[in-house]
């Protein structure tokens, strides 16, 4: 198992009010597989997201990657850096650099060898190559997150997880995302995490659930 | 680090932000400005400084014991070596001079032939020639308040009113055989120079002094330098140059604020990239060193731009005197400025600081940087 999560809670205060967005969550992500999780906006799918990403913490609950206990994790921008690979609505490229240097940032952070042929090869893979020098606002809204999709596999991490990847899409691109995903899945052997609107999204999933009121249930 | 350079270099040029441009670009001039000014302004202080310490020492830079077992009791020599003093000692009284009907305290310093052709710098009107002991050398200011030319005679009273035989005031007839001109301290107003030593006996206030300083110092002796006996003066300059260097440090400090807000400014324009390097791995203190390393290229890069351009400025007017002044006023002829390199190390030790200072304070909001709240938000 590369995710163990149990009893997972968590809850928003708001003035006076408190919303418990997750309830009681537990989710078993077996290495390899596909994981889309859909919910209507608000559900609590981007915070269960952040929380498995190491990116915001639980109230209660246990979350296991790898057999680790996240809690007892010191240096969690490490683990966050080599295991975890980030896909959101929006690609979220640094405008001021470079493509190449958006997909290398992660291994730049990690202080890494950056290999020229690997990224070469990769640019290659995504059909990029002829674009490794050019700007974020020099591409399309596909090729952007394509390039946000290379940034997050650069350091080999283990697990992706994808917020809304498909959200600020076309349809073809949407597609071809979609495709993208699985194919990382089956040729890279890649976890992947997706939480969705999108129907054809959440369809590639090995196991899917809803969240609805803080419940997540298999569908 | 070099990440950390990176990222800080490409937000401090970020492509098509005319509005962040614009902002580091505010923030460069104000400390470049402030940079410039403090080196100019010091410069001119040293400058100014250094004129006063060298006219000074050309009519005082003579070393002054004091026996203190008799206070009374003085006597001066002049040299700068302490540990091989070639004593040449000069008395020094005060007097009233007495020419055209007119009266004048002056201070009479009795030197040697030697002192005054080796030691004194007296910017004479005639050639310097071996005075006799009853010649004497004055100020101009004097010369022209007394109506005095060279060639003519004066009387000396001391200004105990000691008395002769006859009880009468002792008078001694002396002849100008020079005119000297040194405003420095209003000292040619003042100051008469000659060689006679009698006109001190019968105050039996010195005592002679033949030796090395070793000897002198194994004396109940205090030994005062010229820059000792005009301790004050000199202090009142340092303190004056302290005082302008801290008031113009406060540019610095407001091109500070300029910058704090010039960074509050840019991260909170850059805070989904933060959020995003945040969810790659960066640990939060490497991001807020990303603004550190920022405020410090826009600051050393406006401090470096600015002493070099104040440097420039000092080269120029150092070589071709661009900018001429009074000498009757202002003892020179062109404005002067000098430099040290401790200036410029207080200048980059203490900007740095206060940009050190200044940027870190709106980066403890990365503290509560909350990626996924952030991306999410897509602000």
């Amino acid at each position: 198992m590369i995710i163990d999560i149990k009893k997972l809670t968590k809850t928003f205060i708001d003035g006076d009010r408190s919303l418990n967005v997750l309830k009681d969550i537990n989710l078993e992500i077996e290495e390899g597989s596909i994981v889309t999780i859909k919910g209507p906006s608000g559900s609590g799918k981007s915070t269960l997201l952040s929380i498995i990403g190491t990116l915001d913490n639980a109230d209660s609950g246990k979350i296991l990657i790898n057999g680790q206990n996240i809690k007892d994790e010191l240096n969690i921008d490490k683990l966050r850096n080599k295991n975890i690979g980030f896909v959101f609505q929006f690609h979220n490229l640094i405008s001021e650099l470079t493509l190449e240097e958006n997909v290398c940032l992660p291994k730049m952070i990690a202080n890494d060898f950056i290999n020229k042929n690997e990224i070469n090869e990769l640019f290659e893979y995504f059909n990029l190559k002829d674009r490794m020098n050019s700007y974020p606002n020099d591409l399309s809204g596909g090729e952007k997150q394509r390039v946000a999709v290379m940034r997050a596999i650069i350091n080999n991490p283990s697990i992706i997880i994808a917020d809304e990847p498909t959200g600020n899409l076309d349809q073809e691109n949407a597609l071809k995302m979609t495709s993208l995903f699985q194919k990382l899945n089956t040729e890279k052997n890649l976890t992947i995490v997706i939480a969705t609107h999108d129907e054809n999204v959440f369809n590639i999933g090995h196991k899917k659930y809803s969240l609805v009121d803080g419940l997540l249930k298999l569908n | 680090m070099k990440t950390y350079f990176l990222i800080a270099k490409r937000f401090l040029f970020p492509r098509n932000s005319f509005r962040s441009n614009t902002i580091n670009f505010i923030s460069f001039i104000g400390l470049f400005i402030g940079a410039s000014s403090i080196v100019l302004s010091v410069s001119v202080l040293n400058g100014f400084q250094n004129i006063l310490q060298t006219e000074t020492k050309k009519l005082y830079g003579d070393y002054l014991i004091e026996d203190l077992n008799n206070l009374n009791s003085t006597i001066y020599f002049q040299d700068s070596d302490f540990d091989n003093i070639n004593t040449s000692i000069f008395l020094e009284d005060e007097f009233l001079i007495v020419a055209q009907n007119k009266q004048h305290i002056i201070e009479f310093k009795s030197v040697s032939n030697k002192s005054l052709n080796e030691f004194y710098e007296l910017n004479l009107k005639e050639n310097l020639k071996f005075l006799s002991e009853d010649e004497i050398i004055i100020g101009k200011s004097l010369a022209n308040r007394l109506n005095l030319e060279v060639g003519d005679n004066i009387q000396l009273i001391s200004k105990d009113l000691k008395l002769n035989s006859f009880s009468l005031p002792e008078i001694y007839s002396f002849k100008i055989a020079n005119i000297f001109t040194n405003r420095i301290l209003k000292a040619d107003d003042f100051l008469v120079f000659g060689v006679n030593k009698e006109i001190f006996k019968k105050n039996n206030v010195f005592i002679e002094l033949n030796g090395n300083i070793s000897e002198i110092k194994n004396q109940p002796f205090s030994l005062l330098s010229w820059k000792d006996r005009n301790r004050q003066l000199f202090e009142a300059t340092e303190i004056e140059k302290k005082i302008t260097f801290f008031t113009l440090l406060l540019i610095i400090v407001v091109a500070s604020f300029n910058l704090c807000s010039s960074i509050m400014q840019i991260s909170s324009q850059k805070i989904r990239d933060l959020a995003v390097f945040s969810s790659i791995g960066m640990k939060k203190n490497d991001i807020k060193k990303i603004f550190i390393i920022y405020s410090y290229l826009i600051g050393i890069s406006a401090l470096c731009g600015g002493i070099i351009f104040a440097l420039l400025l000092i080269l120029l007017q150092n070589n071709f005197s661009i900018i001429k002044l009074s000498s009757e006023f202002y003892l020179v002829d062109t404005l002067p400025m000098q430099i040290y390199p401790a200036d410029i190390i207080w200048l980059l030790v203490g900007s740095i600081l206060l940009i050190g200072i200044f940027a870190s304070i709106p980066l403890r909001f990365i503290n509560n940087l909350s990626p996924m709240k952030i991306i999410n938000k897509q602000l």
